[in-house]
């Protein structure tokens, strides 16, 4: 593994390997059965093989400004494939965090919608201990510019009971600490 | 799961998760009023969290884990040791944990950011698998009312499966039959087809919905083909897409789908013989009453 990686890289594959428990992408050989089996590979500028490949050679620039991790659905189905067991999926995610982390926005209008949507995701739960979908629709379409987005099926869903406009309101103490000790800690770090 | 002596009711700890509790409401009915039909109590855990979904894996890992975490140190707050959770979705985001947690370093980690203690010792159970694997339809047979004569596609996607060494759900994760199985128990033919377990793109429903449509209309296109009358499926964001969105997907493909979409719990009311409003049947987007209709079942 050393010799493939160039010299300044190592510490930031370190740190990218250190958001995967058990990630080893020196047993990659190349097969592309991950990325003949991903649902989303066409969408990718570096679909699964070749995001491995990039990591392996220590590319790790190329790497994270790929669109693949942003446009990966984490279905981990290229995980449960690969003949080595290197955890592709995985890395996905864990160059998701990681772009979070270091605040670097998609360059793709799309993908920076989903970074928007997780935002919006957990700033509701962490108020409201229990996702208020509403809001989470309503606040989607606001910030994404999607106005109307899904907001035709809600005649039908109202008339079923299914909307609920009043938040859970629940465990918001637990909440508070929950977020306080992982994302928010890391925020000030 | 303990079996009450005197009364013969199995009790189970419950985490309905946040959409069986609203837009997708007849999920959460149809599990709880089967349930309670078969003699199990499923009893809500009292101050359950949202699991953080998709969103919370793909931020932070340690949040990932807190929350689920969470609900399981109120379960055995509880004293119970086993939780069923229906939502695919959030089934899978408790056993990653529940998986983690038998690791002591993890365990101290999360004590440290939650505040609450949770030993590691909870069975994370979906129901499909209390069903077919902890209670064994011998002994629930007997109960059914009807017989199901309907032809379905069962459609696992990504979750129930994935990662097959932590969900342990199927020996055969790439073509899983449990679903089938139950189905089967209902008195339902299944088909053999080929999408059992590809993915919908259900976590980009709301941000990335072109992406939804090319991978849903793959699925309702096979399994059309395949001879289905009906999908099945146990994931709340599986059904939003294969069903909200099948009259879009429709007229893309120039097809009539017409392809109701069943919660697996639906299709044990209606064969345990509760009424087809009480499941809510009614409310979804492609009308399943034709179909019912025709086949004597409501
Ligand atoms: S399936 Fe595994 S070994 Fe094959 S290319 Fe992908 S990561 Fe490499
Ligand atoms: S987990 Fe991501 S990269 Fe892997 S197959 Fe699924 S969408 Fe593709």
């Amino acid at each position: 593994m050393e010799k493939v990686l160039g010299k300044n890289r190592k510490s930031e594959i370190k740190e990218i390997e250190g958001f995967i428990d058990g990630l080893d992408v020196s047993g990659c050989y190349q097969c592309g059965k991950c990325t003949a089996g991903c649902p989303v590979a066409h969408l990718m500028d570096n679909p699964p093989q070749r995001m491995i490949r990039l990591v392996q050679i220590g590319a790790i620039d190329e790497a994270l400004s790929s669109n693949a991790y942003w446009n990966c659905v984490a279905c981990g189905t290229c995980s449960a494939r690969c003949p080595r067991k290197v955890k592709i999926s995985e890395l996905m995610d864990g160059l998701k965090s990681f772009s979070i982390k270091k605040k670097m926005t998609p360059k793709d209008r799309s993908e920076r919608n989903i970074a928007l949507f997780n935002e919006i995701f957990l700033n509701n739960i962490r108020r409201h201990g229990r996702l208020f979908e509403v809001e989470l629709v309503g606040m989607n379409n606001v910030l994404s510019g999607h106005l109307l987005r899904d907001t035709t099926k809600a005649p039908e869903m109202l008339v079923h009971g299914k909307l609920k406009f009043i938040p859970s309101n629940i465990a918001k103490k637990d909440m508070k600490k929950i977020f306080k000790n992982t994302v928010e800690k890391n925020d000030k770090r | 799961m303990t079996r009450d002596e005197t009364d013969q009711t199995i009790k189970i700890a419950y985490y309905p998760g946040c959409t069986l509790k609203g837009t997708t409401k007849e999920f959460g009915d149809s599990i709880e009023l089967s349930f309670s039909a078969l003699g199990i109590e499923l009893i809500e855990i009292p101050s359950w969290i949202c699991c953080g979904a998709t969103s919370a894996h793909a931020t932070d890992k340690n949040l990932a884990i807190a929350l689920p975490y969470h609900n399981f140190a109120k379960t055995q707050e509880m004293g119970m040791g086993t939780i069923a959770i229906p939502c695919a979705a959030c089934f899978q985001r408790h056993k990653v944990t529940n998986k983690e947690c038998e690791r002591e370093d993890i365990r101290k980690e999360m004590y440290k950011i939650t505040g609450h203690r949770y030993d590691g010792n909870i069975r994370c159970r979906h129901p499909l698998e209390v069903l077919m694997k902890d209670i064994k339809p011998e002994k629930w047979q007997n109960l059914l009312k009807k017989k199901l004569g309907l032809k379905a596609a069962c459609y696992y996607g990504c979750l129930l499966t994935r990662p097959e060494d932590v969900m342990e759900f199927d020996e055969r994760p790439e073509n899983p039959q449990l679903m089938d199985d139950f189905c089967e128990t209902l008195g339902m033919k299944t088909v053999d087809w080929n999408y059992k377990v590809t993915c919908c793109g259900a976590s980009y429903f709301a941000s990335k919905p072109e992406i939804v449509l090319k991978l849903t209309s793959k699925i309702l296109e096979d399994a059309k083909k395949s001879g289905a009358e009906c999908v099945v499926v146990a994931c709340p964001l599986c059904h939003s897409n294969l069903d909200m969105k099948q009259k879009e997907i429709g007229k893309e493909l120039r097809m009539d789908l017409d392809m109701p979409v069943f919660y697996f719990s639906q299709l044990l009311g209606l064969a345990l013989g509760i009424d087809h409003r009480k499941l809510g049947l009614h409310t979804h987007f492609v009308d399943t009453q034709v179909l019912l209709d025709r086949k004597r079942l409501i």
